[in-house]
């Protein structure tokens, strides 16, 4: 099967393996899915964070028609060693790895430890080869490419931090929309679409962006995690003694890689052709001003500004009430489908 | 014409390249496939700035007004106050 790009490395390579079992989903609507806008700020490191992989592995598992599991590398289990079973049996792999151990590139081996998660999807045990795809390939030139092919078993293994599957739902297994009822988190449980039966990315999409919003107001989640982060960058502006480049250029990841850049990114690839009508010159708008302020807070890190930084983690609290409000729109338009019908 | 030797001396310093081999490159040359980012477009606004005793705006900060040695050039220029090609040349 081919592969091609994808907009994230988790979710693409997410929305790639699970075809294997016959259900077909759409990046983006895997990321909704997953509450991947629901990020987290941590206090301690002043730090903002993709969700956590447990929590994601426990979204999907509640609003996926199949059975999701996550394994850790680590005393007492081993995801590489799972992996390698699984890809031995010709059965594919999300591995989360440290990016140094990816030895097909050299600016993943050479460059800064990342989280990056690529397909297992075979492997020879007597060569000590494995047959991987990584479906979001971040060249330094900023493109964004595709590769598959074989690379060094060890090194890889020894850079596995998790490892997450998808597997058919075994029959009588207490069903997702059971679970998903008792937590009243999607309002559509128990409406799974059949395999091969067309899911709906815009629905999807719709209720995750209600999920995110919701989160406005809480400690270290979602809104509230952006606006305890943008309150931070203005006060690690004053503290960062000589360290302003460093966090700059971390700041400027985090928003290019799993945050605003890609909410944004991937509510607009989800919607209909009436909600792009209305929305996506709006959306596209809100993303190229995100893109300014990251490049901003770049600048100010690269001219050792800390007045400059202060004043983009400001306008960054700005940015985020106008896209509450446009996100708001655009999931309460959604909700009134064709007709006039929620 | 020394504005633009200046311009190549920056652009040749950001992407390592060497000063001649960027002097002789076409105005509408790609930088991108020279390896220039997002990150070291901003790298080389900044060595702008110094340079020129300019300040560039946030609206243009983004590669694509940079990604060209054409395209820079008329970035120095519009913070200058001068119309493009309009330096001592």
């Amino acid at each position: 099967m081919t592969i091609r790009p994808g907009a994230h490395c988790l979710f693409a390579c997410a929305a790639w393996a699970l075809r294997e079992t016959g259900r077909s989903y759409r990046e983006e609507q895997l990321y909704f899915l997953a509450d991947g806008p629901v990020v987290e700020y941590a206090g301690a490191a002043g730090a903002l964070y993709p969700p956590a992989l447990d929590r994601i592995a426990a979204a999907l598992s509640e609003r996926l028609p199949v059975s999701v599991r996550l394994m850790n590398e680590g005393p007492g289990e081993s995801a590489s060693r799972a992996a390698a079973g699984r890809a031995e049996a010709g059965r594919r792999t999300l591995l989360v790895v440290d990016s140094r151990a990816l030895a097909y590139k050299s600016f993943y081996r050479l460059g800064e430890s990342r989280n990056h998660t690529v397909v297992l999807r075979g492997i020879d045990a007597a060569r000590g080869a494995a047959d991987v795809a990584d479906l979001f390939l971040l060249e330094p030139s900023g493109e964004i490419g595709c590769w598959s092919g074989e690379t060094d078993w060890r090194t890889l293994a020894a850079g596995v931090r998790h490892a997450l599957w998808f597997e058919p739902r075994a029959a009588g297994s207490s069903s997702a929309a059971e679970t998903a009822a008792a937590g009243g988190s999607s309002g559509r449980a128990g409406t799974f679409a059949a395999p091969g039966e067309p899911s709906d990315p815009e629905a999807d999409m719709a209720e995750g962006l209600v999920r995110f919003l919701a989160t406005d107001g809480t400690e270290s989640r979602g809104l509230g995690a952006y606006r305890q982060w943008f309150a931070s960058i203005g006060r690690q502006a004053d503290e960062a003694a000589g360290e302003l480049d460093a966090l700059c250029r971390e700041v400027y990841y985090r928003l290019r890689i799993g945050s605003v850049r890609h909410l944004l990114g991937y509510t607009k690839a989800s919607l209909g052709t009436r909600l792009a009508k209305r929305f996506g010159e709006p959306l596209e708008d809100m993303l190229a001003g995100w893109k300014r302020l990251g490049a901003s807070m770049y600048k100010a890190g690269a001219k050792q500004d800390r007045e400059a930084l202060r004043r983009a983690a400001n306008a960054a609290a700005v940015r985020l009430d106008a896209m509450r409000g446009l996100l708001t729109a655009v999931a309460e338009t959604a909700a009134v489908r064709e007709g006039g019908t929620e | 014409m020394k504005d633009a030797l200046a311009i190549a001396s920056i652009v040749a310093e950001v992407l390592s390249l060497d000063r001649e081999e960027t002097m002789n490159l076409s105005p509408e040359t790609d930088l991108r496939e020279f390896d220039l980012n997002s990150m070291s477009a901003v790298d080389l606004v900044v060595l702008l700035e110094q340079r020129f005793g300019i300040e560039v705006e946030e609206e243009d900060l983004l590669i694509d007004r940079l990604c060209t040695p054409a395209a820079i050039e008329r970035l120095v220029m519009k913070y200058k106050g001068l119309p493009a090609g309009g330096d001592a040349r």
